[in-house]
C-alpha cells in the first residue's frame, strides 16, 4: 500500500553552550563545573558528562578504592535514560597518619566521566516536542589535615529538549516499522539537521533551577 | 517627656528584659534520640556528673584516629562520674554501627541522629564534641582531631570532675 510513513526523528538538543562551559559550582571543599557533549544527539546516542573538580587547599576527596566515601556522580535512573559506569583518573595515595594508613585521593583538580543514552520517546508522546530532565549528583566526602566535613550530595539536574519531526515518506512507501527501512530521504534529511539546536534548552546545574 | 522619648525609654526596657542569649547559648541543646535498639534517650537522660557529646559517624577517618582514646577515657573514669555518648549523624550509616562497635571494641552508648540533626547544632565536621557539666551547661567544645588531642581532652574531663 502506497502510503506515507512518518519517521520521526528525534534529536536532544542540550543547553547553551556559554552557559554550560561556565556552569561552576562553590562548595565550602571544593569547585567543580559541570558540562554535557555533545550539544545534539539523536535518540541512542551517547551522551558525556563530564565533572571537572578542584579540590580547595588542603582539602583532599576519595577516590574508589578507599575504606571511605568516594567521589561520585549519581543520576537518579528513569526509564529513558542509559546510565554508564563514571571514570576516574588515576588517584594519589595519601598517607593518613593517625591511623598509619595509605588511602586513594585526589587533592589536585581530576576529572570524572560519564556515559548517558537516552533512549526513545514514548508512543504517545511522539511527534510532539519534549524535554528530559536528567538528575542527579555528586556525591563526596572531603577532610583536610585535621577534620572530616559531613558527606555531601551536591544536586545537578539538567533539561534537554527533545524535539519530533515528521518526516514525509519515500516514493514506495516504506515499512511502518521505520527501525528496519533504509534511511530515507527525509531521514537523510532530519540527519543533516542534528547539528542545528532547535530550541533553546535550559540546564541547571547544582540545584540551580530550585 | 515628648512622646518620642517614651518610646525609647519603652524600647530599652523591653531589650532589658529580653533573656542574655550569650548565656541561653551555653546550654547544650537538649536531644531526644534512639539507641541501635530503639530506645529513646534524651539529653536529661545522659547527662552525669560530667559528660561527652560526641558528633560523629562510623566512616569519619578522624573519628575513627580520635576513638580508641575516647574510649579509654570511657573506660577511665565512668566510674567517676564521666558519662559519654556518641551521636551518628549520617543516617545511611547505621547498619555499619554495630559491626563498627564490635570490631573496635567500643562500649559507648550510640544514639542515632541525622543531618537535620546536625544542622540543628551547627555541626559542619567530625568528630566534633562537647563536654558539658551536671546541669547540661557547655564547659567546652572541641572539632577535628590531631595527636595529643586527646590529652587536653583527659585533662578538661579531670577537671571537670575534680580528680
Amino acid at each position: 500500500m502506497a502510503s506515507a510513513a512518518v519517521t520521526l526523528m528525534l534529536t536532544v538538543a542540550t543547553a547553551s553552550l556559554a552557559a554550560q562551559a561556565s556552569a561552576t559550582r562553590d562548595t565550602k571543599h571544593l569547585k567543580f563545573s559541570v558540562s554535557v557533549a555533545p550539544r545534539v544527539v539523536s535518540v541512542g546516542d551517547r551522551i558525556t558528562l563530564t565533572v571537572d573538580v578542584s579540590p580547595k587547599p588542603r582539602m583532599h576527596v576519595y577516590a574508589p578504592g578507599s575504606k571511605y566515601r568516594p567521589i561520585k556522580i549519581t543520576i537518579e535512573p528513569q526509564p529513558r535514560l542509559t546510565i554508564g559506569e563514571t571514570t576516574y583518573p588515576r588517584a594519589e595515595s595519601y598517607y593518613f597518619k593517625p591511623l598509619k594508613e595509605t588511602q586513594p585521593v585526589y587533592q589536585a583538580p581530576f576529572r570524572l566521566q560519564m556515559g548517558l543514552t537516552v533512549g526513545a520517546i514514548e508512543p504517545s508522546s511522539a511527534g510532539a516536542d519534549s524535554t528530559i530532565t536528567i538528575a542527579g549528583a555528586l556525591d563526596y566526602q572531603a577532610c583536610d589535615d585535621r577534620v572530616c566535613y559531613l558527606p555531601e550530595s551536591i544536586p545537578l539536574r539538567w533539561t534537554m529538549k527533545v524535539t519530533a519531526r515528521h518526516v514525509a515518506a519515500l516514493e514506495g512507501g516504506a515499512p511502518s516499522d521505520s527501525s528496519h527501512a533504509r534511511p530515507s530521504r527525509g531521514d537523510r534529511e532530519a540527519h543533516r539537521d542534528r547539528s542545528v539546536i532547535t530550541a533553546p534548552a535550559r540546564r541547571d546545574v547544582a540545584g540551580g533551577s530550585r | 517627656m515628648t512622646a518620642g522619648t517614651r518610646l525609647l525609654w519603652a524600647a530599652v526596657a523591653c531589650l532589658l528584659l529580653l533573656p542574655n542569649p550569650s548565656a541561653a547559648a551555653d546550654k547544650f541543646k537538649p536531644f531526644a534520640l534512639k539507641t541501635l535498639g530503639g530506645t529513646e534517650r534524651s539529653l536529661s537522660d545522659v547527662l552525669g556528673k560530667t559528660t561527652l557529646v560526641v558528633f560523629f559517624y562510623p566512616t569519619c577517618p578522624y573519628c575513627n584516629a580520635a576513638f580508641p582514646s575516647v574510649q579509654k577515657i570511657y573506660d577511665s573514669y565512668k566510674d567517676r562520674g564521666l558519662s559519654m555518648v556518641w551521636i551518628n549523624v549520617i543516617t545511611n550509616e547505621e547498619n555499619l554501627i554495630a559491626p563498627w562497635q564490635k570490631e573496635h571494641g567500643y562500649t559507648v552508648p550510640v544514639l542515632l541522629g541525622d543531618r537535620p540533626l546536625a544542622a540543628s547544632y551547627n555541626l559542619r565536621m567530625t568528630p566534633t564534641h562537647y563536654l558539658l557539666d551536671a546541669k547540661g551547661q557547655v564547659i567546652s567544645s572541641h572539632a577535628g582531631y590531631k595527636a595529643g588531642d586527646e590529652k587536653e581532652l583527659e585533662r578538661s574531663i579531670r577537671k571537670a570532675l575534680g580528680i
